[in-house]
Formats: structure tokens, C-alpha cells, sequence
């Protein structure tokens, strides 16, 4: 059986940590490279470019990992999916800032549990493949169109949105109820059309997320005017009942969504968009817009 | 100088508590491979849990420690 190709880098100069780690992800089928130094990282980094993950111990007695970290992020500039993990055996104000002046992705405190070393390289993985997809759709012609439609759609699906919450603010007298009512059908497309386009390109494995659905359901909701029991708020989701569930809590907890008592029915209760989570949701559809251009 | 232990010591000590933080993460984690292994009979298993949770306090000591020492001077 062929072997998986190792898209993991350790590096530590201690050596039985470096087997240790290696044992721990190989138990999830992740294989690795390791190094024992800042030299030989970066020697293995030049000649594997399938590397997407570089796990490194900072405090190394013949090795800053920071800098090491820092020396990564520049030679490799042209490989922006690299996903740095810090490993540190104290919690400091030096290590966050370090963190995220390299955009870490995480960082891992000594001693490291296997559970949180394998969803930590997982989370990783992951977010660099979605990374190397991205790039590669923009710079396939096809995916580049692709790309530029979901951001026209992030545009205009943004622009929707400030429209409703300037109306909800009064700040603008309301649409005539024919004009919004093409609008509202026009969003509701659009967001279709978004949500398959993001799972075309980035697969539903990527971003399996149950909350992102819920929001992008109570955002169209929320602008065709209608109310969503908890109930088919869940259903929206695609996920089980239970996760469903916990994920509104989340949504609620976050003051994203909140529940509304239904005036002719007590007993029924709808959740609706926060005017945050509006506003976020603007914010995100534009940032993409923006990220999608920029890479295309 | 807080702590009272003069300066010119505490970039050692900070060295050697790095090294026995090393020494106790490469021990908590050879532990917590054993006890994901399915093989370990249920007494071994009580004295693996207590050895790691044995290098869970010291590595919570260690911890207070550095925090006694206070942040790095910056280099």
C-alpha cells in the first residue's frame, strides 16, 4: 500500500518528543517529516512542497523557534497556505504576540494532550487545503470566473443587507412592497447561488459548519420578512437535531441571533438576526467580495 | 528582582525549568499513548492515570514558578 504523502513538518531538537509527536499523529494516519533543527526544517521545507503544516517547539536550546518561525514565513512567502503551530511550554504576552505577528494557527502548550496535537494539525490540514483550492481555482480560468460570480453575488447580497438595516433604522423611508418583494426574491437566489458555489469550491468537508447555514438562513429570512421556528431553523442546518440545537445556543450566546416570542402563540417561539448579526454578516459577505477579487 | 533571586541566575533557572518541562511533556505524552493503547489491563491503567496526573501537578507547579519569575527581560 502506498504510503500518505507527509504533510507535516515536527521540529524540535529533542528527539524522543519528535518520535513521540510523530507516533501520536501517525495513530491518525498524519505523516510527518521531523528535524532537529532550524537548518534542517528549512532544508526539508525546499525540497517538499507539499508541506502545509509546520509544527515547531519555540524554546529550543540551539534554536529560536520564533525566529526560525519568522525565517519560514519569509523564504516560503510564495506559499501563503503554510500553517504555522507553536509549541511552547509557557504561557506568555511574548508568545500571543508572537503568534500573531507569524499568523499562527494555533499554539500548543507543553504537555501537549494527543487529543488537542491531533485537532490542532487537523484544524491545520484543513485550513490549508481550503487555502491551495482557493489559489488554485483563481488561477485556473474556470475557477477564476467562478470566483468573481461569488464575489458579485458577496457584493450584492452585501449591499441587500445595508439596504435592510438602514430601512430597520428608519434612516430610509421602506421600498415600495413590489420593489422589495423582487429584491427579497433576488437575495434569496443570490444566497442560494453563493451557498453552492462555496460548497463547489470549497467542499462540504471544509466547512461542514452547521451555524454558518443557520446564519445564512436567518439572513435570508430576515430579508424575505418571514419568521423561523427554532424547529425549522434546525432543519435549515443539514446537521443532526442535537448539534443543531447546541449551535443555535451558540448563535444566541454570541448575541448573533435571539429568540422571539410569536404574538399570536405563546407557545412558539421564532429566532431572528441580531441587528450584530446582520451587521456581521454584511461585513463578511463584503470582506469576502473583497478576498475573492483580490485572488482572482 | 521581586522574587529575590539575582538576575544573573534567573536566565539559568528559567533554562533548566524549560528542561524539566521537556523532560515532564515527553513522560506525560509516552503516558497518554500507553493509556490510548487498548492492551493496558485495568490496574496497569490506575497506575498510568496516576503517573500522568502526578506530571500534570508538577507541570501546574512549574507554571507558578515562572509566574513567581515574572515575564523575560527582552533580549
Amino acid at each position: 500500500m502506498e504510503s500518505p504523502v507527509a504533510r507535516v513538518l515536527i521540529v524540535d531538537d529533542e528527539v524522543r518528543a519528535l518520535r513521540l509527536m510523530s507516533r501520536v499523529l501517525g495513530s491518525s494516519a498524519i505523516a510527518c517529516h521531523t528535524a532537529e533543527s532550524a537548518a534542517d526544517a528549512l532544508a526539508i521545507l525546499r525540497q517538499a512542497p507539499d508541506i502545509d503544516v509546520v509544527l515547531s517547539d519555540i524554546y529550543m536550546p540551539t534554536t529560536d523557534g520564533i525566529e526560525f518561525l519568522g525565517t519560514v514565513r519569509r523564504e516560503f512567502a510564495d506559499r501563503p497556505w503554510l500553517q504555522l503551530l507553536l509549541v511552547t511550554g509557557q504561557a506568555s504576552l511574548e508568545t500571543a504576540v508572537a503568534a500573531m505577528r507569524l499568523e499562527a494557527s494555533d499554539y500548543l502548550f507543553k504537555p501537549i494532550e494527543p487529543k488537542s496535537l491531533r485537532e490542532s494539525v487537523q484544524h491545520a490540514l484543513t485550513r490549508a487545503e481550503s487555502i491551495r483550492k482557493v489559489r488554485s481555482a483563481a488561477a485556473d480560468p474556470t475557477g477564476s470566473r467562478e470566483l468573481l460570480q461569488i464575489a458579485d453575488t458577496a457584493k450584492a447580497l452585501a449591499e441587500d443587507m445595508r439596504r435592510t438595516i438602514e430601512q430597520d433604522s428608519g434612516r430610509r423611508e421602506p421600498a415600495a412592497s413590489g420593489r422589495a418583494e423582487d429584491t427579497n426574491l433576488r437575495t434569496l437566489k443570490l444566497l442560494q447561488k453563493l451557498q453552492e458555489a462555496r460548497s463547489s469550491i470549497f467542499g462540504e468537508a471544509v466547512m461542514p459548519e452547521p451555524a454558518w447555514e443557520m446564519l445564512a438562513e436567518l439572513m435570508r429570512a430576515r430579508l424575505a420578512g418571514q419568521h423561523l421556528s427554532v424547529t425549522s431553523l434546525a432543519l435549515s442546518s443539514k446537521s443532526p437535531m442535537t448539534t443543531a440545537l447546541r449551535r443555535i445556543e451558540d448563535l444566541i450566546q454570541g448575541g448573533l441571533a435571539a429568540r422571539m416570542p410569536d404574538p399570536g402563540d405563546r407557545r412558539r417561539t421564532y429566532v431572528e438576526l441580531t441587528a450584530e448579526g446582520m451587521a456581521r454578516m454584511q461585513l463578511f459577505l463584503e470582506g469576502f467580495a473583497r478576498t475573492a477579487l483580490a485572488s482572482s | 528582582m521581586p522574587h529575590g533571586i539575582p538576575d544573573a541566575q534567573v536566565s539559568d533557572i528559567r533554562r533548566l525549568l524549560h528542561d524539566v518541562n521537556d523532560e515532564l511533556s515527553i513522560a506525560a505524552l509516552q503516558l497518554e499513548m500507553m493509556l490510548e493503547a487498548d492492551s493496558v489491563g485495568a490496574q496497569s491503567r490506575d497506575s498510568l492515570e496516576e503517573s500522568l496526573e502526578a506530571c500534570r501537578k508538577a507541570a501546574g507547579a512549574l507554571r507558578q514558578v515562572w509566574i513567581i519569575l515574572g515575564p523575560r527581560a527582552p533580549s
